[in-house]
């Protein structure tokens, strides 16, 4: 596959958008495709900023392979928004965020994916109403994540 | 205890709650229902609090930190046990008091499934069920715990009364 | 018999502690320690047992390998037990029972309340759950030993 790429879609909002690989950790991305289509409950996070929250997504097909500590990070606080990051990983279950909106936390994580910038506003949108539900009515929210086709 | 039958149960439980909300959490988040004496006073912040720390403890941390040390370290199978006991009962005594029941149970059985096993691939066949499981009672707290104060104190509405009277008998408040 | 005073000013109420024959040599590192000063706090879940979460050990560290630690459940203890939560280090949580709990965790015990200032240890704890939940007022409590309180 010459451009890669993965959707996330919102099953319960009937939206999805376009992910694709950042300057560093192609195998980080490479990993996560190779373990696609998967699915997860999807919330927001409540202290270090808006970001989407996937906390338990199941890589079935082929087992964490790196380590968190190893690879090439960036500070939440300073990228952009619609970046994806990995933390605790490991196994068999992927956890990760997507930058929102602010986030205030100063850590470094290992950064390797973007929504793409034409569907920034759409994630941007869907990420808003998700905070709302969890603040509110507590709807519940789904994500799935599948291969683009080129 | 044959662990690919517990392996194989933590993954139907572990399947169906990405798709559903656990029963531990309707039950304690949403239903305010505790075991009988937890909850000083009859408080339900206390189990909301502690148990969703102390859950998070249990497996997010705890468990991903032994599934990551052993692919990072290359612990072996007695190494990996000497991690669980050191680390995890403390945060299981307390998810299991705030009502993360279901948790707290499949927690147990796979301790004491991984005593009694050798093969380290199989002890992380089945650790990893048990950190997918974990992980989405993480998520479903994340998601459930009243963020907005005022949903701790909001008036039910009729269906969710309804709902809640039908597993009154359940809770010792 | 090892000694010591536990003291709330704010209160103006004291209680006589003493060993409850268990862990003496935990005891002993504890009272290596004293005078110790420490925000008194409440047991949110387990039941009526007061509780305080940073109890700094800076003169004597606490050394003695948890294996080697005798323990107990507060739904055992009788009421007037005092205990350690994870002493390491610097560091350690301490409860104390005053009233009835159901709490099956277990815990380290080190002494126990005087029978003669039971009523006192009660009074003290509905007071400091009034503090929890209602007017937030803080209580400080200090640990004295016996020989430095003469």
């Amino acid at each position: 596959m010459s451009n890669p790429a993965f959707y996330m879609r919102w099953p319960e909002l009937n939206t999805q958008v376009r992910c694709v690989p950042i300057h560093h950790n192609r195998e980080l991305f490479d990993w996560f495709m190779e373990n696609l289509p998967t699915k997860c409950v999807q919330t927001v996070t409540v202290c270090a900023g808006l970001q989407l929250y996937m906390q338990n997504i199941k890589m079935e097909k082929v087992e964490c392979n790196w380590i968190q500590e190893n690879q090439p990070q960036e500070l939440m606080s300073e990228y952009p928004v619609g970046r994806c990051m990995f933390f605790m990983t490991a196994g068999h279950v992927a956890n990760f965020t997507i930058k929102a909106g602010y986030a205030t936390e100063p850590m470094p994580y290992p950064t390797w994916a973007d929504v793409a910038a034409e569907d920034l506003e759409t994630f941007v949108n869907v990420a808003n109403e998700i905070w709302e539900s969890i603040l509110q009515d507590k709807k519940t929210f789904h994500v799935e994540f599948f291969a683009a086709e080129d | 205890m044959d662990w690919k039958e517990l392996k194989k149960e933590i993954e139907t439980i572990a399947a169906d709650s990405v798709e559903n909300c656990p029963e531990d959490i309707l039950r304690v988040f949403e239903y305010e229902i505790a075991p009988e004496g937890c909850g000083t006073g009859g408080l339900m912040l206390g189990p909301w609090f502690d148990g969703a720390t102390a859950s998070r403890y249990l497996i997010p941390y705890y468990m991903y930190n032994i599934v990551k040390l052993t692919k990072d370290l290359d612990l072996s199978v007695s190494q990996i046990r000497q991690h669980m006991h050191l680390t995890m009962p403390k945060a299981l005594g307390t998810a299991e008091r705030s009502g993360m029941l279901v948790l707290a149970d499949l927690t147990r059985r796979t301790m004491a499934c991984v005593d009694e096993m050798e093969n380290r691939d199989e002890v992380l066949e089945l650790l990893n069920a048990l950190y997918l499981y974990g992980s989405s009672i993480n998520a479903w707290q994340n998601y459930r715990v009243k963020w907005g104060l005022n949903q701790a104190f909001v008036i039910p509405t009729g269906r969710e009364l309804v709902e809640m009277a039908k597993r009154a008998d359940e809770s010792y408040i | 018999m090892l000694h010591f005073t536990m003291r709330w000013p704010d209160l103006n109420l004291s209680v006589d502690c003493e060993s409850c024959g268990e862990n003496e040599a935990a005891l002993r590192i504890f009272l290596g320690n004293m005078p110790i000063k420490t925000v008194q706090g409440h047991e949110m879940v387990g039941g009526w047992m007061l509780r305080n979460r940073s109890v700094v050990m800076n003169k004597r560290f606490f050394d003695i390998p948890a294996a080697k630690l005798t323990q107990e459940t507060m739904k055992d203890a009788p009421v007037g037990r005092i205990s350690l939560l994870f002493p390491q280090g610097n560091m350690t949580e301490m409860l104390v029972k005053y009233d009835a709990c159901d709490d099956f965790r277990s815990y380290v015990p080190v002494a126990k309340v005087a029978d003669r200032d039971l009523e006192t240890l009660k009074k003290v704890g509905k007071l400091q759950w009034q503090s929890a939940t209602q007017s937030k007022r803080a209580i400080v409590v200090e640990f004295i030993a016996e020989s430095e309180d003469n």
